[in-house]
């Protein structure tokens, strides 16, 4: 089963009574797809909730390995929708290794689905960011040219994005391919620094 | 359909069939039908001690047949047939009581077990106990304090619903008369040691064992097929048929499964807090439910059905339950 904003907030709804039921609480730090769709940014529908980072008295944690509470929520989940048994995962908290962009945790958006669950959503800036760092990695065409282009960058935010992707491969092949993917996105001159 | 209306419809639909059976095997009632199968004694136990929960009339009138024909029960088949907790408590107590007003059947209790504080009411709803029953009430379990009715009989050996009974006076309480009915009544051409065992609610050792015996008398045979030399056992049904003066072979049903899972299902309708959960998490509840019982229900011949997500789900749990009930008396496919 995919989802769409709707069904994003069903499962996650869901995600929140499981967790309610069995007595734990957290709080996700969500971005990708799904984060985009909750947000009503995009519509497209996802297979997935990227996790990038639990959120515990306002500080960032490493969601690796997810804790146990949230796996088992997590694969009733599964079953209960016909999801894949990652639909819920902390691929891109490798995110946190380098850093977020600046702003992050200030930027982020609020939603409760019941007293155990509040979703942190990242906001559209940092979306961005996430968005033209995959790109550089893909080809365009991908889903996230295509995510990027729903989000209607400035030339200002994909240059401040740009910036802050660099920080995660200053290599040269990398720049190579980020000021490729600048251009792709009408961005020409890009100085990315050396 | 909502939860309510479910309970409600297991409720009556479980107790119509125990009265049914009970009726053709000892309990003074009027049968609405004559069964064509062969009843599994403990299988039975079992089932009514949990759906008797919601009729006082039929539990006790239970307890009183087991106090008459006590004899003819396995108390080893009956706790190997149990399958969770609830099932050895309702079980222990039962055939403690038995004992406890039958001398004959003093070998019957069983060991009481440590209790809650609190001992839960045996009846829902709730049924004024008085004067508590000291044996139940070791068992944690409140009911009122009754003597046996006295108006149980033994069963009558000619009906075919009472053809484990008969066995049982042929070849004594064992799992010899357990195979023997299921190789007669299920007519299979050769039934593997592994379905053999399932029917009989014996360890498989046991049941290997006996059912060599039975070749060996020349009263079975058997053949071995597979990789793994799988061994199989039939017996002759015409030659049984003609020894027992049988006009027909009842039927055979895999009530220890079918049973178990209903005893699951009941059990889970008739907890309070199911009540308050949201229509999704009792949707999700139902579904894991489902999951453990699927797999007796499947064994049973009931269609199980897994349609729909979330919440949606609850309208494919309604209609397996309902299948399941629809077992318990349609034509074995």
């Amino acid at each position: 089963m995919d989802f769409d904003q709707d069904g994003a907030e069903t499962v996650l709804r869901a995600l929140g009574e499981q967790l309610h039921l069995a007595g734990v609480r957290f709080e996700l730090v969500v971005i990708g797809g799904s984060g985009l769709s909750t947000l009503g940014l995009i519509d497209r529908t996802t297979r997935d909730v990227d996790l990038v980072a639990l959120r515990h008295e306002g500080e960032l944690l490493d969601p690796r390995p997810l804790p146990q509470g949230l796996l088992d929520a997590r694969a009733r989940i599964a079953e209960d929708f016909g999801l894949p048994r990652d639909w819920l995962n902390a691929a891109p908290s490798s995110l946190l290794d380098f850093g977020l962009p600046a702003g992050f945790i200030e930027r982020l958006e609020r939603r409760d689905y019941g007293p155990a669950l509040t979703v942190w959503l990242a906001s559209r800036l940092d979306q961005i960011h996430f968005k033209l760092y995959a790109l550089a990695d893909q080809a365009p065409g991908s889903k996230h040219d295509l995510d990027l282009r729903s989000l209607d960058p400035t030339r200002e935010e994909l240059l401040a994005a740009a910036r802050w992707v660099v920080t995660h491969d200053p290599s040269e092949g990398f720049r190579h391919e980020l000021s490729a993917a600048l251009a792709h996105l009408g961005v020409e001159d890009a100085d990315l620094g050396a | 359909m909502p939860i309510s209306e479910l309970r409600e419809l297991v409720d009556k639909r479980l107790l119509d069939f125990v009265w049914n059976e009970w009726s053709q095997m000892g309990i003074l009632a009027t049968p609405r039908f004559e069964s064509p199968w062969a009843a599994d004694p403990e299988a039975l136990l079992l089932l009514t001690l949990e759906a008797g929960r919601s009729d006082a009339r039929v539990f006790d009138e239970t307890l009183d047949w087991l106090t008459v024909n006590g004899a003819l029960v396995s108390q080893q088949r009956l706790r190997n047939l149990c399958v969770d907790d609830d099932d050895r408590k309702l079980a222990d107590a039962a055939l403690a009581w038995a004992g406890e007003h039958q001398p004959a059947l003093r070998s019957a209790r069983g060991r009481a077990v440590a209790t809650a504080a609190e001992p839960e009411p045996l009846f829902s709803p709730w049924v004024s106990v008085g004067k508590p029953d000291p044996v139940f009430e070791a068992y944690g379990l409140l009911k009122g304090a009754t003597q046996p009715s006295g108006k149980s009989q033994t069963p009558r050996l000619d009906l075919p619903i009472n053809l484990a009974f008969r066995l049982r006076r042929l070849f004594g309480i064992g799992s010899r008369a357990e195979i023997v009915r299921f190789l007669l009544t299920s007519q299979l051409p050769g039934a593997e040691t592994e379905v053999v065992r399932r029917a009989s609610g014996y360890a498989r050792s046991n049941v290997r064992d006996v059912a060599d015996a039975l070749v060996a008398a020349g009263v079975a045979g058997s053949y071995t097929r597979g990789a793994g030399g799988d061994r199989f056992y039939r017996v002759d049904v015409d030659r049984w048929r003609s020894f027992l003066e049988l006009d027909q072979i009842p039927q055979h049903r895999d009530w220890p499964q079918l049973f178990a899972a209903l005893r699951l299902l009941r059990r889970w309708l008739g907890q309070p807090e199911v009540d308050t959960l949201s229509d999704y998490l009792r949707a999700s509840e139902a579904r894991q439910l489902m999951k453990r019982v699927e797999p007796d229900l499947r064994y049973a011949g009931v269609p199980v059905r897994d349609a729909g997500t979330g919440a949606d789900y609850w309208e494919a749990f309604v209609e397996s339950v309902n299948a399941a009930l629809s077992a318990l008396t349609s034509p074995y496919r």
